[in-house]
């Protein structure tokens, strides 16, 4: 009796890992994104590929696997990527531009503000756009604190001040009024009253159907950080 | 039997493995960076190459292009590049520009201006680079170090106000926060940043080249203003002329290689000097 079963029990673990071996064979791709993908896409990149975002790393496998242990047993410096390489500020930038950017990635490499990387990784467009997480910004919108918790203008020309909304620390109200790139047609209200309201910032932030809250996109054919 | 077969196990494991990786394996995958260690350029020459690269260029557009074109009647403003604005970047706009373009092309250089009295809040020093940037107010020398937070190598080189246009420009701004500048005031810095401690003399060759790339693309803006001017804007000949002349800016031809007669012999004695084989220190 006991055979039996025992006998089932490695005919269905056979059978379930040949059905396996066929679709893996069959459908690569299609496994491939279905065992991979940590969660649902950014909204805008469901039609996209794993190979559009994570490049291939140099080398095969087998050279990537001597990298690694030659790294471990000290005959290198550093290890190679096995596989695919780590998700590239470059690659997100390959396909938006954002030529006219307020706040580039690039600029939160400056040793001053440490802060802003350790806390979200402001340096890279994952720290705020991390994949698979299924929203158009994984973090909160309440990240200004990190940089601007000391800002003061000479000359603010907005109601209530920049001064009050710091000291009350209304960090949610920041993304009323500010198009945090800057890459939309829009021009920031000088009275809070007049900003968005903070649900249909938090949709925008969460999900696409908020649409282009702030205006329609800008792109120029330069530059547009001007200050 | 069994005990047999498990005392092999990780030894024939092992020497598979040996065999996979090395014995039957293609050839090593050449490590980034990897080379003749005391050929490589240390990245405080490095540094002190770009700044030079920078100084030069920077400095002709603001003594030669917004100083003297100020005189003739061209505008040089924050906004212009806003599509009714016909003028060109400030200077400080130019280094800007210059910076993200750099970015863009990949290079591993990294640019930025700061002031401890900036007219835009953003740009004002704070932690590691505002206790560096007093030393350079007493010296008015660059500071080089590795900021462990950025795991980047970081060079801090005073931005002295060059030309009067500088002083005037910051002292009548409305959010100026200091209204008392004079021409030879260290006004701020320029922060470089590198991810390694030395390069070869073509990675270096490189990056010159990237810089003036990038200083070249943003100057192609500046003059794309005057192609694309209104009939009644104030628009100088393109050519072989300077503002000091007349209503003319040089070309970008001619304005690189201006710059690049100026910083070329620089560039090179920084390369060819005894310095610039040896390995760095890290401080």
């Amino acid at each position: 009796m006991i055979g039996r079963f025992r006998f089932l029990a490695y005919a269905l673990g056979v059978s379930g890992f040949c059905l396996f071996g066929v679709v893996v064979v069959l459908l690569p791709d299609v496994m491939e994104e279905r065992l991979s993908a940590s969660g649902p896409s950014t909204p805008g990149h469901e039609e996209l590929s794993c190979v559009d975002c994570h490049a291939e790393g140099p080398g095969t496998t087998r050279q990537q696997l001597q990298g690694i242990v030659s790294y471990y047993t000290g005959f290198r410096d550093s290890a190679p990527f096995l596989g695919h390489l780590p998700v590239s500020n470059a690659r997100c930038i390959d396909c938006h531009p954002q030529l006219r950017d307020l706040h580039p990635v690039y600029r939160f490499e400056e040793v001053r503000f440490a802060e802003a990387r350790q806390e979200f990784s402001a340096h890279q467009c994952g720290g705020c756009h991390a994949e698979h997480e299924g929203v158009r910004v994984s973090q909160p919108g309440d990240f200004c604190e990190s940089c601007h918790s000391e800002t003061t203008l000479k000359n603010d020309p907005a109601t209530p001040s920049h001064a009050v909304l710091i000291e009350e620390a209304s960090w949610s109200s920041c993304l009323r009024c500010h198009d945090f790139h800057g890459n939309h047609d829009h021009t920031p209200p000088e009275n809070l009253q007049e900003a968005l309201p903070l649900p249909l910032v938090q949709q925008h932030l969460k999900a696409a159907p908020a649409g282009l809250i702030y205006g329609d996109r800008v792109e120029t054919t330069a530059t547009l950080e001007t200050r | 039997m069994s005990r047999l077969a498990s005392t092999l196990t990780w030894p024939l494991g092992l020497v598979a493995l040996i065999v996979y990786l090395w014995v039957s394996a293609p050839p090593l995958l050449p490590e980034e960076g990897a080379g003749d260690s005391a050929a490589l350029v240390p990245v405080e020459v490095v540094f002190r190459i770009l700044a030079g690269e920078n100084d030069t260029a920077r400095g002709l557009y603001t003594r030669k292009i917004v100083g003297d074109g100020l005189k003739q009647g061209l505008a040089f403003d924050e906004d212009w590049r806003e599509e009714d604005v016909v003028a060109g970047p400030l200077p400080a706009l130019f280094l800007r520009a210059t910076s993200e373009r750099l970015v863009r092309v990949g290079s591993p250089i990294r640019l930025f201006l700061g002031s401890d009295q900036p007219i835009v809040a953003s740009n004002l020093f704070e932690g590691e680079q505002a206790r560096r940037f007093a030393a350079i107010r007493k010296t008015r020398q660059p500071e080089l170090f590795f900021d462990a937070s950025s795991g980047r190598h970081t060079a801090m080189f005073p931005d002295v106000a060059v030309a009067e246009a500088c002083v005037t420009c910051h002292n009548e701004h409305p959010d100026s926060p200091k209204v008392d500048w004079a021409v030879g005031d260290v006004m701020g810095a320029t922060t470089w940043t590198l991810p390694k401690a030395g390069y070869t003399r073509e990675e270096v060759l490189g990056m010159v080249e990237s810089f003036r790339g990038a200083s070249a693309a943003t100057y192609d803006e500046y003059l794309e203003e005057y192609a694309t001017a209104d009939a009644d804007a104030i628009v100088p000949v393109v050519g072989q002329g300077w503002p000091e002349d007349g209503l003319a800016v040089p070309d970008t031809a001619e304005f690189m290689g201006t710059c690049a007669a100026k910083a070329s012999a620089a560039t090179l004695a920084h390369l060819m000097s005894p310095m610039a084989s040896t390995r760095p220190s890290e401080n």
